[in-house]
C-alpha cells in the first residue's frame, strides 16, 4: 500500500526543529532554522504592532536566513532521503523513523547556541530559552 | 564674550551651585584630588536589565562606598551568584541610567501596570536579549522619527509616569548616599544618559546636575534629538525654570561614533553662537571607559605609540555586531583630534567649542561604580555578553573591552558644590583606572625650582593656572609659556599593588597654515621603557619612579598660534585583564588542551596581554589676542 506521506518530508520537518544551522547579522550562533522563523515572526509582531525600523530589519534577518535554512534542509532531505529508503526498502518506514529518533538525539546534545537565548552551548530546550 | 553667546544659542552660562548642607570638617584651599565614577548604569537601564543586573542605584552607591553587593548571573532562587567589592571606595560617584526607556523597562517588569501585558513587555520577560535590541532600536535608531511603543498608551502616559517614578527614586538614592555630614565623605550627584544614536552612531551624552533641584524628567533623545537640542531643553526645564538648577553635559565614547562626535553636521551648523553653546554646556568629555579609549589612533596626527592602547577595531555599534557593516576608526573619531579642530574653530569662529576637560568612567552595567580592577574584572556588561543565570564560558567580557577608568577632581572639599565647580572649570583628569595623583600647571613664569623644593602647588596656582584653565596673555615679546606637573604613583592595596610609572608626556596642539597639528613631548621619566611584565605571573621586572616631576618650556612657541597642552603620564607596563583571567585558568598556549571554551582570544597574538595604565589631565589653553586688539 502507498504511504500517505513522504519520508523526505517527514525527515525535513524533524530537521527544521532539531538541525543546528549556522547564523549571522545580529551576533551569530547555531540554531534550529525553526527557531530562526519563530523569532522572525516575533520581531515582525512587534513591527506590527509598533511600529519603527528595527524590528523589521530583525525580522529580515532572521527570516532571511531561516528560509534559506528551510530552503537547504528541504532539498538535502529530497536528495538523501529517497534513496536510502530505496536501499532500505521494505523497511523504508523504519529508516525514516531510525533519521527522525537521531535528530531527536541530536535535539538533546548541546549544539545550539544563540546569545538571544543563552550564553553557552545549550540543547534544544534551553534555545528556546 | 562666550557667555553671551551661548545665552544667544539657548544655552545660558552657569551660576554658582547652592546647597544647604554643613561645611565641609576637612577643607583645603589648595584642594584635594578625589576620585569618583560618573558614569554608571543599573538595572533601571533597558541594556543592563535585559543581561541580568538586578542592582539599583542605592546597591550602586553602597558599592562605591565600599559596601559587598551581590550581581548577576543569579540563580533559581533570585539569589546572585558573585559578589563584588572595591578595594578602595570612591569619593563620589553618579548613577547614569539611559533616559530613553526608564518608564518602558519598568512597566515590563511591574506586574499591574497598564503596558505589562502588552507584546513587546512579553517579549521582554520571555527573550530579554531579543528585547534589548527590539527596544533599544525603537529609543535609539528609530527615535526621534518614531514615538514611544504604543503600549505607553496615549500620549505615552503610561511610559512617562513610570518614569516619573523611577527618576524620582534615581534622586532619593543619590540625596540618601549623599554625606551631608561635616565628615564629607561621600559625594554623589544626580545624572542620567542621553542616548542619541542617528543612524546608529553614539552620541551619547551624561548629563549631571548640580544639586538636588532638577527636572521632573530627564529630557532624552525622544524629546531631543541632537545634542544641540538637547542643551536647549535642559536649559529651559532646568536652569531657567528651577532655581538652584545647573547641568553640564559629558560626551562619551566619541571612538563609537562614526566621526559624528565633533562634527556639526551631527548637531547643528557651527556658528559662534553654537560653539559657545557647545563650550558652555560641555566642558568635559569622557576620554576612556569600558568600551575603548578615545583619546588618539596610532597612526594619526603625531607620530605617538602610546595611543596604541584599548583601541577597538570598530567604530559603529553596528560594526560590532553585523560585521559587514564594521569600518576601521578614523581620527576624527578621537578627542585629541577634536581638541585641536577646537582651536581652528577658535581662529574661524573667535570661540572654541572644543574646550574639554578630560575624565574617565567605567560605564558599568553591573551597577558597579570604581570596578576597574584589572586583576578581577567581572565584565561590565551591557554591550557585553549577557549573564542572566550562568556566567559565559571563558572571558568574562567581550575580548576588546576593558575595566574602565575613573574620573579625577581637584576640589577644596567632598561636597557637591566644590566637586560640580572643579568639572566646571576642568580642574579634573582622567585614568584608566590606577589611582595616579597628577597635578599640571601652566603659566610664563614658573620655575624648575618648583621641582627642587618650593612648593609645587602654591607656586602653580600663584604664578599659573591649573588644569583646564587659559594662559593669561604672555607678559612680554619672546617669552614661552612654561607648565609644571608633578605626579604620584597609584600606592595600590596589599593584594593589587600599584605600579610604578615610567614617564611624563606633554601632549601639544596648534594650528599651522588653518590645521591642527600636534607632537608628543617626553618630560620626566623613562622614554626608553625598558620595564617589562612577567606575563605567567603578572609580576612586573624593571625600574620606575614612585613619582615625577618635570617643568617644560614650550620650544617651539608662536604667540600668533592658538594651542592647548595636556599631561599624559603612563605606567610601567601591566597585565592585562585578559592575562590575568587567562592565567587564573591556566591557559597555556602550548598547550591546546588547556585553552577551554571562550578562552582563544588568551592566545591570539592581535589581543595584547600587557597594558600601560595612564593618566590624561585637562589641558590647559593658549589663545593669542584678537588681531589688533592687544588683548584678549
Amino acid at each position: 500500500m502507498r504511504r500517505w506521506w513522504h519520508g523526505w518530508v517527514v525527515v525535513w520537518c524533524a530537521a527544521l526543529a532539531t538541525v543546528p544551522v549556522p547564523y549571522t547579522g545580529v551576533e551569530d550562533g547555531w540554531v534550529p532554522a525553526l527557531w530562526m522563523l519563530v523569532m522572525a515572526a516575533v520581531a515582525g509582531a512587534v513591527g506590527l504592532a509598533e511600529g519603527g525600523w528595527v524590528p523589521w530589519q530583525l525580522a529580515a534577518v532572521l527570516g532571511v536566513q531561516g528560509l534559506l535554512a528551510t530552503a537547504a534542509l528541504a532539498l538535502a532531505a529530497r536528495l538523501l532521503v529517497p534513496p536510502l529508503e530505496a536501499f532500505a526498502s521494505p523497511r523504508a518506514s523504519w529508516l525514516v523513523g531510525a533519521l527522525v529518533a537521531g535528530l531527536g538525539a541530536v535535539a538533546w546534545c548541546d549544539v545550539y547556541r544563540s546569545p538571544v537565548v543563552a550564553n553557552r552551548w545549550t540543547n534544544l530546550v534551553g534555545i528556546w530559552g | 564674550m562666550v557667555g553671551l553667546l551661548a545665552a544667544l544659542a539657548g544655552v545660558a552660562p552657569a551660576g554658582p551651585v547652592l546647597e544647604r548642607r554643613e561645611p565641609c570638617a576637612d577643607r583645603d584651599p589648595q584642594r584635594r584630588a578625589f576620585f569618583g565614577d560618573l558614569h554608571v548604569h543599573t538595572r533601571f537601564s533597558l541594556d543592563a536589565s535585559t543581561q541580568g543586573t538586578r542592582v539599583g542605584p542605592r546597591e550602586a552607591y553602597r558599592f562605591a562606598r565600599g559596601e559587598p553587593i551581590g550581581v548577576q548571573p543569579h540563580g533559581p532562587d533570585g539569589a546572585p551568584r558573585r559578589t563584588l567589592q572595591l578595594s578602595r571606595r570612591l569619593d563620589f560617584a553618579a548613577v547614569t541610567d539611559h533616559a530613553e526607556l526608564l518608564g518602558e523597562t519598568s512597566v515590563c517588569e511591574t506586574p499591574g501596570l497598564p503596558g505589562y501585558d502588552s507584546l513587546v513587555c512579553r517579549v521582554y520577560r520571555r527573550w530579554p536579549r531579543l528585547a534589548f535590541y527590539l527596544m533599544n532600536g525603537r529609543a535609539s535608531r528609530d527615535a526621534p522619527a518614531a514615538d514611544r511603543f504604543a503600549f505607553c498608551g496615549p500620549r505615552s502616559i503610561y511610559c512617562l509616569e513610570a518614569a516619573a517614578t523611577v527618576w524620582a527614586e534615581i534622586r532619593a538614592a543619590a540625596e540618601e548616599a549623599y554625606d551631608r555630614t561635616r565628615a564629607c565623605e561621600f559625594t554623589t550627584f544626580v545624572g542620567y544618559e542621553w542616548t542619541g544614536s542617528p543612524e546608529g552612531v553614539n552620541l551619547h551624552r551624561n548629563v549631571l546636575f548640580g544639586g538636588d533641584v532638577v527636572p521632573d524628567l530627564p529630557v532624552s533623545y525622544f524629546e531631543a534629538p541632537s545634542p544641540a537640542a538637547l542643551w536647549r531643553l535642559l536649559y529651559r526645564r532646568c536652569a531657567k525654570r528651577l532655581p538652584g538648577c545647573e547641568f553640564l553635559a559629558i560626551p562619551h565614547n566619541s571612538n563609537l561614533s562614526g566621526g559624528l562626535m565633533f562634527d556639526p553636521s551631527s548637531n547643528q551648523q557651527m556658528t559662534p553662537a553654537h560653539a559657545a553653546a557647545w563650550a558652555q554646556a560641555e566642558p568635559l568629555i569622557e576620554v576612556m571607559q569600558h568600551k575603548g579609549d578615545s583619546e588618539c589612533l596610532p597612526g594619526v596626527g603625531a607620530r605617538d605609540e602610546a595611543c596604541g592602547f584599548e583601541k577597538l577595531p570598530y567604530q559603529t555599534f553596528a560594526g560590532k555586531y553585523v560585521p559587514w557593516m564594521a569600518t576601521a576608526p578614523t581620527g576624527r573619531n578621537f578627542v585629541r583630534t577634536a581638541l585641536g579642530e577646537g582651536l581652528v574653530w577658535q581662529q574661524r569662529l573667535g570661540v572654541n567649542p572644543f574646550r574639554f576637560g578630560l575624565i574617565a568612567g567605567t560605564d558599568t552595567h553591573l551597577g558597579t561604580p570604581g570596578a576597574v580592577s584589572e586583576r578581577d574584572h567581572p565584565g561590565h556588561g551591557g554591550a557585553g555578553t549577557p549573564a542572566m543565570t550562568t556566567m559565559p564560558p571563558g572571558l568574562a567580557d567581550d575580548v576588546e573591552f576593558n575595566p574602565g577608568g575613573l574620573a579625577v577632581v581637584w576640589a577644596e572639599e567632598n561636597s557637591r558644590t566644590a566637586i560640580f565647580e572643579s568639572l566646571r572649570r576642568r580642574e579634573v583628569y582622567g585614568t584608566s583606572g590606577p589611582r595616579l595623583t597628577v597635578r599640571f600647571f601652566g603659566g610664563w613664569d614658573l620655575t624648575e625650582a618648583m621641582c627642587d623644593g618650593l612648593p609645587f602647588v602654591e607656586q602653580g596656582y600663584q604664578g599659573g593656572v591649573p588644569m583646564g584653565g587659559v594662559l593669561a596673555p604672555p607678559p612680554s615679546a619672546g617669552v614661552a609659556p612654561v607648565f609644571a606637573m608633578w605626579t604620584l604613583r597609584d600606592p595600590g592595596t596589599e593584594r593589587e599593588p600599584g605600579t610604578p610609572l615610567q614617564r611624563v608626556q606633554v601632549v601639544k596642539g596648534w594650528v599651522e597654515d588653518g590645521e591642527a597639528r600636534e607632537h608628543v613631548y617626553d618630560v620626566a621619566g623613562n622614554a626608553a621603557g625598558t620595564a617589562t611584565v612577567d606575563l605567567e605571573t603578572c609580576e612586573p621586572h624593571g625600574d620606575g619612579y614612585d613619582s615625577l616631576c618635570g617643568v617644560w618650556r614650550d620650544p617651539a612657541f608662536d604667540p600668533e598660534r592658538p594651542a592647548f597642552y595636556y599631561v599624559r603620564v603612563l605606567e610601567n607596563p601591566s597585565c592585562r585583564w585578559t592575562a590575568h583571567a587567562c592565567n587564573a585558568t591556566g591557559v597555556d598556549c602550548a598547550q591546546p588542551a588547556t585553552i577551554g571554551e571562550g578562552f582563544a582570544a588568551c592566545c591570539d597574538p592581535a589581543h595584547p596581554r600587557t597594558v600601560q595604565e595612564r593618566a590624561w589631565t585637562s589641558p590647559i589653553w593658549y589663545v593669542p589676542a584678537p588681531a589688533g586688539t592687544g588683548s584678549r
